[in-house]
Parts: C-alpha cells; sequence; structure tokens
C-alpha cells in the first residue's frame, strides 16, 4: 500500500520548449485507481515516467508514503510501467516474459515457475507459457505485458494508455480484467487515458491535464455536473453555455428569468446544463421553460441529438429517439432547464 | 527442408542471374586454383600447363617455426580479435547514438566515420606514427590494433547504426520499471537485439583487420610481423610454392567467415520471412 503525492512537479524536455507538466501536484490514494484524462501530447506520460523514474524532473518532488523517491533507481522503485506498445521481450517465451521480474530479484527458479503458472491462470492465458510473444494475438500480448507488471506485487502500477491499440470489444475486456485486477490486488495505480469513457469507468479519482496543467480533481461525476470552467465542460460532453447576469438565485439571460438551485455571486456569468438534462416538450407551467425553435435532429443510435435556436441563443439536448420521432424541424417546442441541472461556471 | 527450398529457388533464377552467378564463382574460386598448385608444385615451368614434379615441402616449410609462420598466424590473430573487440566496445554505443537520435552535427559526424573508407590509410598513418613514436605505441601490438581501428570503425559502427534504427528503446525502459539493472537491461534486452548485427560486424573488422598491409607494416615498424607482411616478403622474393601455401593459410579466415556468415544472413532471412508472414 503506497500513497503517491506529486508536488510541483515541472518538467521540459528543451531549455526553450514550452514544458510538458508545468508545476503540478496530485495525490494518488493507496489502493486507489487514480486516473489522469487528457488529449495526446499534454503531457500525461511524462508525470508517469517521472514516477518510474525513467526521467528525472525539473523541479519538483515525488514521494511515496511521505518519502522522496527522487535519488532512488528506477530499477529499486518497486513502480512497474505498462506502455500502450506491449514491449514484450521477442527473445523470451511468455513463461520468461512474465517471470522476467522476479529473475531479476533473483528468486529460484522453481518458485518463479509457480508464480508464473498462478499468474497465468489470472489472466486467463492458461497453457500459452511456452509461446513466443510474437504467436499471440494483440489481446493476448497485452494481457502477457499486464501479467508480467503485476506478477511482482508492484507498490505501484503506472499504466501508459494500455488498451489504445486495441480493437473496441478486446478493449472492454481488458479494460475490466485490469480493473477488477488491480481492485483483488490492491495496488495503487495511475492509468493514463485520453478516452473519457475508459477513465470514467475505471477512476476512482480522476483528475484532467489540459496543456501541462492539472485543471481539476474529483470523481467522474464532478466533471459532468459540476464542472471547473468552460474548456473542463466541453471536453467531457458540455456544449450549451448561457451568458447573463446573476443575483442571488436567479439568473437572467436572453432565454428568458431562470431559477438556480443555489445563491451565486452577483455579476455577469455564464451557465451551463448537459444536452441529456434538458427537458424537451415541457408541460406550459414548467420552471424555467421558454420556447425555441428546433433546427436539425442528428440520429446516433441510442439517442438523437436536438440543435434548438432562440433568437440570440443556440442550445442542443439529447432526446430518446423514438420521442424525437415525433418532432419536426422547423417545429416550436417548448424547452426547460431544471433548476438542479443547471451549474454556475466560475 | 532447407536444400529442397534452396534448390526450387536456384530453378527459379532467371538466365541473366545464372550467368552472373557462374561469373562470381569464376571470379572468386580461379585465382585461387594456380594458388592452390604452387604450393604443392616442385618444379612448374613456362610453357608446361601443370608442374612437371609435385611435392609438399613447401607446406613443411611454411608450417615450420624457421619459416616465421606460426608466429605470423598467431600475431595476426591476436591483433584482429583484439581489434574486433575494441571495434565493437567503441561500435555499439555510436551506431547507438547514430541509429537512435537526432543531433547537431550528425551528418557531420557520419561523414568522419566513413572517411577511413575514402581516404587511402597511408594518408594519415604517417602522421600517427610520429606521435606514436613519441608516446611509446610504435613498434608494438598495441599500437598496430589502435590503428587498425581506423579502417574497421566504419564497418562496425555502420552496421551496429543500421541495427539501432530499427530498436525501440523504450523495452529497456519497460525492463528498469520491472526491476533490471542497467547491466541486466544490457544483457537481457539490448544484446539479443543486436547479437545478428554485431556478428556481421565483428566479421568485417576482423576479415579487414586480418588483411591490413601498409598500417601494420609502418607502425609495427617491422617488429609486429602480421601474415600479410610475411606473404609480401615470400612474395617479392619469388618463392612461389611457399607464397602459395602461406596465402591459402592466409585467406582461411576469409572462407570461414564467409560460411559462418551466409548461416548468419539465412537465419536472419527466416527470421524475416516469419515475421512477415504474422
Amino acid at each position: 500500500m503506497t500513497e503517491i503525492h506529486i508536488e510541483n512537479l515541472t518538467k521540459q524536455y528543451g531549455k526553450n520548449s514550452e514544458p510538458a507538466v508545468k508545476s503540478l501536484s496530485l495525490t494518488a490514494e493507496s489502493g486507489k485507481m487514480t486516473v489522469i484524462l487528457g488529449p495526446s501530447g499534454c503531457g500525461k506520460s511524462t508525470i508517469l515516467k517521472t514516477i518510474a523514474g525513467l526521467i528525472s524532473p525539473n523541479r519538483g518532488d515525488i514521494k511515496f508514503d511521505k518519502r522522496s523517491i527522487l535519488s532512488v533507481r528506477p530499477e529499486h522503485r518497486n513502480a512497474v510501467m505498462m506502455f500502450q506498445d506491449h514491449l514484450l521481450f521477442p527473445y523470451m517465451n511468455v513463461g520468461e516474459n512474465i517471470g522476467f521480474g522476479l529473475k531479476m530479484q533473483k528468486r529460484a527458479k522453481g518458485e518463479i515457475h509457480q508464480l508464473v503458472l498462478k499468474m497465468l491462470d489470472r489472466v486467463q492465458l492458461n497453457g500459452l507459457e511456452n509461446r513466443k510473444p510474437s504467436e499471440l494475438s494483440g489481446g493476448q500480448q497485452q494481457r502477457v505485458a499486464l501479467a508480467r507488471a503485476l506478477i511482482v506485487e508492484p507498490n505501484v502500477l503506472l499504466l501508459d494508455e494500455p488498451l489504445s491499440n486495441l480493437d473496441t470489444h478486446l478493449r472492454l475486456e481488458m479494460r475490466d480484467l485490469i480493473k477488477s485486477l488491480q481492485h483483488e490486488m490492491q495496488i495503487t495505480t495511475l492509468f493514463v487515458t485520453h478516452d473519457q469513457e475508459e477513465a470514467v469507468v475505471l477512476g476512482d479519482k480522476l483528475a484532467l491535464m489540459l496543456d501541462g496543467n492539472l485543471r481539476q480533481t474529483g470523481k467522474a461525476e464532478d466533471f459532468f455536473n459540476r464542472p471547473g470552467d468552460h474548456s473542463i465542460a466541453r471536453f467531457f460532453g458540455g456544449r450549451n453555455f448561457i451568458s447573463g447576469i446573476s443575483a442571488g438565485n436567479r439568473f437572467t439571460s436572453s432565454l428568458s428569468s431562470m431559477h438556480l438551485s443555489a445563491d451565486c455571486k452577483t455579476g455577469n456569468g455564464t451557465v451551463t446544463i448537459r444536452p441529456e438534462n434538458v427537458l424537451v416538450d415541457a408541460p406550459e407551467n414548467a420552471e424555467n421553460s421558454f420556447l425555441a425553435i428546433l433546427l436539425k435532429k442528428t440520429y446516433l443510435g441510442t439517442q438523437t441529438r436536438l440543435y434548438f435556436a432562440t433568437e440570440k441563443e443556440k442550445f442542443e439536448a439529447l432526446l430518446n429517439p423514438e420521442k424525437a420521432l415525433l418532432l419536426e424541424n422547423g417545429q416550436e417546442i417548448r424547452v426547460a432547464f431544471p433548476k438542479q441541472s443547471l451549474w454556475m461556471l466560475t | 527442408m532447407g536444400k529442397l527450398g534452396n534448390s526450387e529457388k536456384l530453378n527459379g533464377l532467371s538466365k541473366l542471374s545464372r550467368l552472373s552467378l557462374a561469373l562470381l564463382v569464376t571470379w572468386l574460386v580461379l585465382p585461387l586454383i594456380p594458388l592452390a598448385i604452387w604450393s604443392v608444385s616442385q618444379s612448374w615451368f613456362f610453357p608446361d600447363l601443370l608442374p612437371s614434379k609435385y611435392s609438399l615441402r613447401a607446406w613443411s616449410y611454411a608450417l615450420s617455426t624457421t619459416s616465421g609462420v606460426p608466429e605470423a598466424l598467431w600475431t595476426s590473430t591476436v591483433i584482429a580479435f583484439g581489434t574486433t573487440i575494441l571495434s565493437a566496445i567503441i561500435g555499439i554505443p555510436a551506431g547507438r547514438a547514430l541509429g537512435l537520435y537526432k543531433f547537431r552535427g550528425k551528418a557531420l559526424i557520419e561523414l568522419l566515420i566513413l572517411a577511413p573508407m575514402i581516404v587511402p590509410g597511408i594518408a594519415v598513418v604517417l602522421g600517427i606514427h610520429v606521435i606514436f613514436l613519441k608516446i611509446g605505441l610504435a613498434n608494438s601490438i598495441g599500437g598496430v590494433v589502435i590503428v587498425h581501428l581506423i579502417p574497421t570503425l566504419p564497418y562496425m559502427v555502420l552496421v551496429m547504426a543500421g541495427v539501432f534504427a530499427n530498436y525501440n528503446p523504450e523495452a529497456e525502459a519497460q525492463a528498469r520499471s520491472l526491476g533490471a539493472s542497467p547491466i541486466a537491461v544490457f544483457r537481457y534486452v539490448t544484446l539479443p537485439a543486436i547479437v545478428p548485427g554485431l556478428i556481421v560486424g565483428s566479421f568485417f573488422a576482423f576479415l579487414v583487420s586480418w588483411s591490413q598491409y601498409i598500417l601494420t607494416l609502418i607502425i609495427g615498424g617491422g617488429l609486429v610481423t602480421t601474415l600479410p607482411l610475411l606473404l609480401f616478403n615470400f612474395a617479392t622474393s619469388g618463392r612461389n610454392d611457399i607464397t602459395g601455401a602461406i596465402a591459402l593459410l592466409y585467406i582461411l579466415p576469409g572462407i570461414v567467415v564467409l560460411l559462418l556468415g551466409a548461416k548468419q544472413l539465412s537465419a536472419r532471412n527466416t527470421l524475416a520471412n516469419r515475421a512477415n508472414q504474422l
């Protein structure tokens, strides 16, 4: 059980280049899975590599259980990293690959063999011990890589987009396997991904990273319902941003004067509401309701996206496709923004 | 299966490639025939197609200690092995730098490494000799080994650069995070990946060192006698029978390397085929 503290971490690759990570602080709770979410090239992998000791930071500190590990050599940190590419050693068979970490610890051959067999069973690869990595499918290779990382029972598991190279159904299978093994073994895990769904499903805690900065940390629901700012809301699929003036629990915009669920600062501001929370075809007397014209419908499979416009604002809503069939483009429809779904951006 | 595959391949060759194969074999093998005959001849005079008398006295002389051949063979072997090992020690990191990384002045460095293949050795070795005299490296095997690095390093470095151009260094990072020390990483991850190229580069380095004449002559100052030096002495003194015997001994490592190298290269081909099938 290890708690990771990252304190004011800064990493700059070239002297004149923009830092990949800027003064970042983050805590990964012991035995939990913390997911760092962000677009490609935002510096996520850099964080993992500094924790693993593969690169050293320019400034800041990394602590395992309050002890700085910056001076500890990578092979002694017991922080195992798993990459997007499985990176299996091609000259070793599956068993030798999985047992590599134990061999480095100079464990007895018989003991290694026993543990490898146990691990193979856990990742459902029984009987493939003597295969070469090149004889396995992509999903099997990635499971061998996971087994190789887990067998040393690391203090810290660092996963760098391990699912990105897999096909959809394999990705879901592997995702569930990682989640269940991590939960079972209670390993403090940092998981890096650009996939929002992956982050939401896997993460006990999420950390959103944009341009080398940590923008918000918390539970998945916080990011959907209480985003910190405009760009965070957008990253999580927020599309509706309505500007106006707030006073107490009232918000006045060109749409209508709306009730908020809590008091806010007085002044200019922006409220947001998730498309799936917009109430379409609302009753006449519904709170925060107004009329809008339906511009366009886009069928998404499980939902239909509706594009609305009023004189001055545009917004979107998501609706059950069967209900959406009853609506016509160009029709004037009553729409409501339920006050518990409105979130004031700071 | 290998033999069958080869004969099938041979049948598949076009007429042009059969012709060039025949020419190549002729050019390589034909010059060796007179050498072989000389080495066992006792008297062989101009208009005769073959010697009138045969004997093994050239061979018994060449293999005796009085000829100096066994000693020269030993000296040549020591120097060639030493040069090969040093070439590998320098060539692996240099090839890694050139194959894996981009840096300023890389093109210039590549040109400098290639330079010994373009600039004749005699142009630089005279200057080196002066320096070696001052620092006491002249007339010694060590000095000869160092100067042999000039022609061998380009081969080793270029072969290793090619190997590292297709190498993923993240595998090393992976091994370290699994608890491997830098030495263990080299032993279990890097070395297995570069061994095929290292063998080819070593063959080149060994043969290039083995066949050096001018560099050995000047830096060795006549005190370090390798096989080519001895061969040249006998060739200029007109003893064709002994020259033939020594020349055959001289090309022996070349033939061994050719056979081993062919095996190595074909093994690589089958690996590549297997990879393509996947």
